[in-house]
C-alpha cells in the first residue's frame, strides 16, 4: 500500500470537506479567469470599437477629401481656362466715356466709329483674340413699359493675321432676341415666341438663366438692328476684347498697343464671368476645406470621447477586479485553511496510529499536502473551465461584445490569456498548499503519544 | 536482551503549571520469548511506560534500549522506521483508520517500511496481501476483508488491530489495555494471540489494570504512582 492510497481513500471517505475545499479554490480560480477575461475582453472590445469608429470617420473624411480635391480641381481648371483660354476681358471705350456709367447702369452713352473694330482686326495686334463691337444702352421697352439694357452684338470681327478661332460668343442673328432672366420671368416669354420691340418683330431665340448681374436685365439683338433702334448707324459704344493673352500684368501692354492703333480710346478691365466662377469655386473649395477641417476635428473629438469612455469602463472593471480578486483569494485561502485545520483535528487519532506504525514527519506532511495539491488541481481546472464558460456566457449574452466573432476565439489567440488559463491551476495548487500548510504542519508536528495514551 | 529500560523518569507539565510525575526511576528488562504484564491503578503511569518503550514518548532521563539500540538517540525519521521494523502496537481504542478497509488497515503497517524491507514491488505487495489475509483469517476475519472498521464489532476491531500489529513480524509487541473494551471471549482470543507471539520468539509488554488479563503473562509487575512496587 502506498501513501497516495491514504490520500485518495480519505478523500473518498470525506467527500464533502474535500468538495468544499475544491469549491473554494474553484471560486478563486473562476474569479482569476473571469477577471482576466473581462479585462482582456475590454481591451479587445476597445480595439474593435475604436478601429470601427476610426474606419468610419476615415471613410467620411476620405469622402470630404475627395470633395475638396474635386473642388480644387474645378478651381484649378477654371483658373487654367481663365488664365490661358479665356484670359481676361478688356473693354475698349471712347476716351471721354466715364466708366462709372457702365458700372452704375450697365449702359454707355459715348460712341466711336464702328470701323474701329475693323481697324483693330486689320492690325497686327498680338495681345487680344476676339473682338466684339457692341452698342450697350439702357432703354425703356416701349411696348412693355420695361427698363432694359439693349445689347447689340454682331459676333466677332476676324483678326486678319490669324486663323479664325472658334467664337467665344455667338452673334445674335437679325430678327432674333436673346433675353435675360429677369425680363423673361417678368414677361413670361417662351423660346420661339414673337415679341415687338420698338415696332420691330423679334423671335425669342434664347432665354438666359439667372446670372445675378446686369445680364439679367439685358436683351441681346443684332448689332445693326440695335444701331438702327438707337439711331447710332455706324457707331458703337464699345469693343469687347475677349481671351486676351495676357496672364499676369500685361494689361498695361495691351493698353499701350491699343492706344497706338485706336487713339482716343480707353481700355478698362472687365470683371469676367470666368473670374466670378473661379471666385465661386474658390469659395466652394474653401467651404469644403473648412467642412473637412470641422469634420476632422469632430471625428477626432468623437474618437477621443469614445476612447475616454472605454478607458473609464476598463478602469472601472480593473478597479472591481483589483478589489474582488484579492478578496476572493483571501476568502478561498481562509476557507481552505479552516477546512484543512478541521480535517487535521478530525484525524488526530489516525495521525497518532500512523506515527505508531512508523510514518515519518515528512510522510504525514505529504498525506495532508498531497490532498491539498489534489484539491488545488481539481479546483483550478474546474475553475478555469467554469470561468471560461461563465466569461463566455457573460460576454456573449450580457455584454456588448461588438462583433460576430466569438470572444473566446479572440481570447484564445492571445498568449497572455492562454498563460492565465495554464497558470491558474498552478496558482490554485500553490494557493491550496499555502492555505493547508499550517494545518499540515500541525498534523506533522502532532505528538502521537498524547492521542495514543487513551484519553 | 530485547528491551531494556534503565532509570526512566517522565514528568508531565500541565497547562496550569501543575506537574505530574508519571514515571519515577523505572527499570525493566525483557527478553525475546517473554510475556510481561504490568498492572496498576488508573493513572499510575502504565501508558506512559508503554509509549516510552514504544519510542513514542521520550523520557526526561534514563535509557531505553531495544535490540541493543537506543531509539531516542536516533533522528526522528530513523526512529520512525525503527519503530515500523521492530514494534507492534495494540491499544484499548483499536485506533483503526476509519476510511480504510479491514485488509487495508492491516496493510497500513507496511506504508512506513522503507524500500527493500520486503515491501516493495508487485510480488512483494502480493506477499503482503497474502500475509495480511492469512492473519485476518487466523483471527476469524477472513470474510470481512473489504469491510470498514465501523462495520465491525469491538472484538473484531481489536482482532484487526492485532493482525496489523503482527504484519511486520515485530520483535516487540506493546499492548495497552487491549482487552479493556472486549467481552471475555474476545479477550481470551487476544490474550491467546499475545501468548502465541511470545511463544514464537517475540517479546510482549502488556499494561492493564485487569487482573484477569495478566494471567496469560510469564511475569506480572505492579505499578503505583509511576513506580514498580513489590
Ligand atoms: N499529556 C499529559 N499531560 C499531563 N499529564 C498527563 C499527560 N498524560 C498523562 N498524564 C498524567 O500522567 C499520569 C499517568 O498517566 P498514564 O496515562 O500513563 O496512566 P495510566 O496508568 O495509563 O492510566 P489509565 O489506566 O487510566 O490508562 C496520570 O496522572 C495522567 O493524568
Ligand atoms: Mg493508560
Amino acid at each position: 500500500m502506498k501513501l497516495t492510497h491514504l490520500i485518495t481513500r480519505e478523500i473518498a471517505h470525506r467527500k464533502l470537506t474535500f468538495g468544499l475545499s475544491v469549491l473554494a479554490i474553484a471560486v478563486a480560480a473562476v474569479a482569476l479567469v473571469a477577471a482576466d477575461m473581462v479585462v482582456r475582453a475590454d481591451a479587445l472590445a476597445t480595439d474593435r470599437i475604436l478601429s470601427a469608429k476610426q474606419a468610419e470617420t476615415e471613410e467620411v473624411l476620405a469622402e470630404k477629401v475627395r470633395v475638396v480635391a474635386a473642388a480644387g480641381a474645378d478651381l484649378e481648371e477654371a483658373m487654367r481656362k481663365h488664365m490661358k483660354g479665356l484670359g481676361f476681358n478688356v473693354l475698349i471705350l471712347p476716351e471721354q466715356q466715364d466708366p462709372a456709367e457702365l458700372h452704375l447702369s450697365g449702359s454707355l452713352s459715348e460712341t466711336m466709329p464702328a470701323s474701329y473694330a475693323d481697324r483693330l482686326g486689320d492690325s497686327s495686334i498680338m495681345t487680344i483674340n476676339h473682338l466684339l463691337p457692341t452698342v450697350l444702352k439702357q432703354v425703356k421697352w416701349p411696348e412693355q413699359e420695361l427698363d432694359v439694357i439693349l445689347y447689340g452684338t454682331r459676333g466677332e470681327v476676324p483678326l486678319m493675321h490669324r486663323a479664325l478661332k472658334k467664337p467665344v460668343l455667338d452673334a445674335v442673328a437679325p430678327g432674333q432676341m436673346v433675353v435675360g432672366w429677369s425680363i423673361h420671368q417678368k414677361l413670361g416669354l417662351q423660346v420661339g415666341q414673337e415679341v415687338e420691340f420698338f415696332g420691330r418683330k423679334f423671335t425669342v431665340s434664347v432665354l438666359h438663366p439667372e446670372r445675378g448681374s446686369t445680364d439679367d436685365v439685358t436683351l441681346w439683338i443684332d448689332l445693326n438692328q440695335a444701331q438702327e433702334i438707337l439711331g447710332l448707324q455706324n457707331l458703337i459704344h464699345a469693343i469687347l476684347a475677349l481671351e486676351c493673352d495676357c496672364a499676369g500684368d500685361r494689361i498695361s501692354e495691351i493698353r499701350r498697343e491699343i492706344a497706338g492703333i485706336l487713339p482716343g480710346t480707353q481700355v478698362i478691365e472687365r470683371h469676367s464671368q470666368a473670374l466670378a466662377r473661379a471666385e465661386a469655386r474658390t469659395k466652394a473649395k474653401l467651404v469644403a476645406e473648412e467642412s473637412l477641417a470641422a469634420e476632422q476635428e469632430a471625428s477626432a473629438a468623437t474618437l477621443a470621447r469614445e476612447r475616454a469612455a472605454r478607458a473609464e469602463l476598463e478602469a472601472q472593471h480593473q478597479q472591481v477586479a483589483q478589489v474582488v480578486i484579492p478578496l476572493v483569494l483571501l476568502l478561498a485561502v481562509a476557507a481552505v485553511g479552516v477546512l484543512a485545520f478541521n480535517n487535521v483535528r478530525y484525524r488526530r487519532e489516525e495521525i497518532g496510529i500512523l506515527r505508531a506504525l512508523g510514518l515519518r514527519t515528512s510522510q504525514v506532511l505529504y498525506v495532508f499536502l498531497g490532498k491539498a495539491v489534489l484539491s488545488g488541481i481539481i479546483g483550478g481546472v474546474l475553475g478555469v473551465v467554469i470561468g471560461l464558460l461563465g466569461g463566455w456566457a457573460v460576454t456573449h449574452w450580457v455584454g456588448d461584445w461588438p462583433t460576430d466573432s466569438p470572444l473566446l476565439n479572440d481570447l484564445l489567440a492571445s498568449p497572455g490569456f492562454v498563460f492565465t488559463l495554464l497558470s491558474t491551476p498552478v496558482l490554485a495548487v500553490v494557493l491550496a498548499a499555502v492555505a493547508s500548510w499550517l494545518a499540515a504542519a500541525a498534523a506533522a508536528a502532532q505528538d502521537a503519544a498524547v492521542v495514543l495514551q487513551g484519553e | 536482551m530485547l528491551l531494556e529500560l534503565r532509570g526512566i523518569h517522565k514528568t508531565y507539565h500541565g497547562a496550569a503549571g501543575g506537574q505530574v510525575q508519571a514515571l519515577r526511576d523505572v527499570s525493566l528488562q525483557l527478553d525475546a520469548g517473554q510475556f510481561v504484564a504490568i498492572r496498576g491503578p488508573s493513572g499510575c503511569g502504565k501508558s506512559s511506560l508503554l509509549l516510552t518503550a514504544g519510542t513514542l514518548l521520550a523520557p526526561d532521563s534514563g535509557e531505553v534500549l531495544i535490540q541493543g539500540e537506543q531509539p531516542y538517540q536516533m533522528s526522528s525519521d530513523r526512529r520512525a522506521t525503527f519503530r515500523a521494523e521492530q514494534l507492534g502496537f495494540v491499544f484499548q481504542q483499536f485506533h483503526l483508520v476509519p476510511y480504510l478497509s479491514v485488509l487495508e488497515n492491516v496493510l497500513a503497517a507496511r506504508i512506513a517500511l522503507p524500500v527493500g524491507v520486503g515491501s516493495t514491488g508487485g510480488a512483494a505487495e502480493n506477499d503482503d496481501q497474502r500475509r495480511a489475509s492469512e492473519l485476518l483469517e487466523q483471527f476469524g476475519l477472513g470474510d470481512r476483508l473489504g469491510h470498514t472498521p465501523s462495520q465491525l464489532s469491538s472484538g473484531e476491531r481489536q482482532r484487526c488491530a492485532l493482525a496489523r500489529a503482527l504484519l511486520n513480524r515485530p520483535a516487540l509487541l506493546l499492548a495497552d489495555e487491549p482487552t479493556g473494551n472486549l467481552d471475555p471471549e474476545n479477550s481470551a482470543i487476544v490474550l491467546r494471540a499475545l501468548r502465541q507471539f511470545a511463544d514464537g520468539g517475540g517479546a510482549v509488554l502488556l499494561v492493564t489494570h485487569d487482573e484477569q488479563a495478566s494471567t496469560a503473562a510469564d511475569r506480572v509487575l505492579h505499578m503505583n504512582s509511576g513506580q514498580f512496587v513489590a
